[in-house]
């Protein structure tokens, strides 16, 4: 069943007051990147010697971070998996996994996760990717990457 | 901190096309209204900052098409996601941007849309949009 009613919803306005601090990044590379593991590794900006897409937030205690990550990704040949994930320099997180069909059906990647257990101090997360079995490319001028800490309650 | 919320979804009325390769608004149908969120920023602009969410499905209409979603604050329009549509294949375009230095007041965001040249896509009735706004602390 299709969620919104037709022609168009417009939801009320709504307050929280769980949300603390946030911190994003948005990038759209110019250079493709294939990192081509079956285990995580960083997606650059730049190819694989660029920048590791990062986003740095400070949480107190007793608090999580959710984090938000997203990209459009390709296979580089034959039906892929990939998996987006974020580190926070030491652990991964799984966000997300799709399935890119072919090398020109581009898919987003997208998800969120709520990591507990942090102690206060500030975190960076890098944007992580893997693709068990094949390759994926994030790809220069079709791409974005979408990374959001948030500190929640 | 308390932060405010806004939100609008989207199920298109009715086929919305578009070939431009320069940013044109997102509407919901052809006439149909722009999407987008009104959000009251609070904060000051060191106490709090606006992170703007946007989304929307299509389908391209013969070849590829990259399509390239815009976060639009009234005066400039934001590169905020993209993402390569093939040939007929349906597709979710998502985006985002922290507006950061934001005095206090009142703010409209809507999405806009541009795409690769030579190329058509349609935002259909089956197909849906969204824009969320949120203010948070700084």
């Amino acid at each position: 069943m299709f969620p919104f009613p037709s022609p168009m919803l417009l939801s009320a306005p709504s307050a929280a007051s769980t949300f603390d601090k946030l911190s994003s990044i948005t990038v759209l590379p110019t250079v493709t990147h294939t990192p081509g593991s079956a285990s995580y590794v960083a997606l650059k900006d730049g190819g694989s010697g660029g920048t590791p897409i990062t986003v740095t937030i400070t949480k107190a205690a007793g608090t999580s971070i959710l984090i938000m990550a997203s990209a459009s990704i390709a296979s580089t040949g034959g039906i892929a998996n990939p998996m987006l994930g974020v580190n926070d320099g030491s652990t991964n997180y799984d966000i997300a996994e799709t399935q890119c069909d072919s090398t020109a059906l581009m898919r987003m990647l997208t998800g969120s996760r709520r990591i507990t257990g942090l102690a206060a101090g500030t975190y960076t997360f890098t944007l992580m990717l893997k693709v068990p079995g094949s390759n994926g490319s994030f790809v220069a001028n079709k791409s974005v990457a979408i990374l959001t800490a948030m500190e929640v309650a | 901190m308390t932060i405010n919320v806004e939100n609008k979804n989207v199920a298109f009325a009715s086929s919305f096309t578009t070939s431009s390769t320069s940013y044109v608004d997102l509407l919901d149908g052809p006439g149909g209204a722009v999407i987008d969120v009104t959000i009251v920023k609070t904060g000051g602009a060191a106490d709090s900052n606006i992170l703007v969410q946007c989304g929307a499905c299509c389908v391209q209409n013969a070849t590829t098409a990259v399509v390239t979603l815009g976060i639009h604050d009234g005066t400039t329009t934001f590169d905020a996601g993209r993402a390569e549509n093939y040939q007929t294949a349906y597709g979710l375009i998502l985006g985002a941007k922290l507006f950061t230095g934001l005095a206090a007041g009142s703010y409209t965001f809507k999405i806009r849309v541009k795409l690769s040249a030579g190329n058509q896509v349609n935002f259909n009735a089956n197909h849906s949009g969204f824009i969320t706004a949120m203010e948070v602390a700084a």
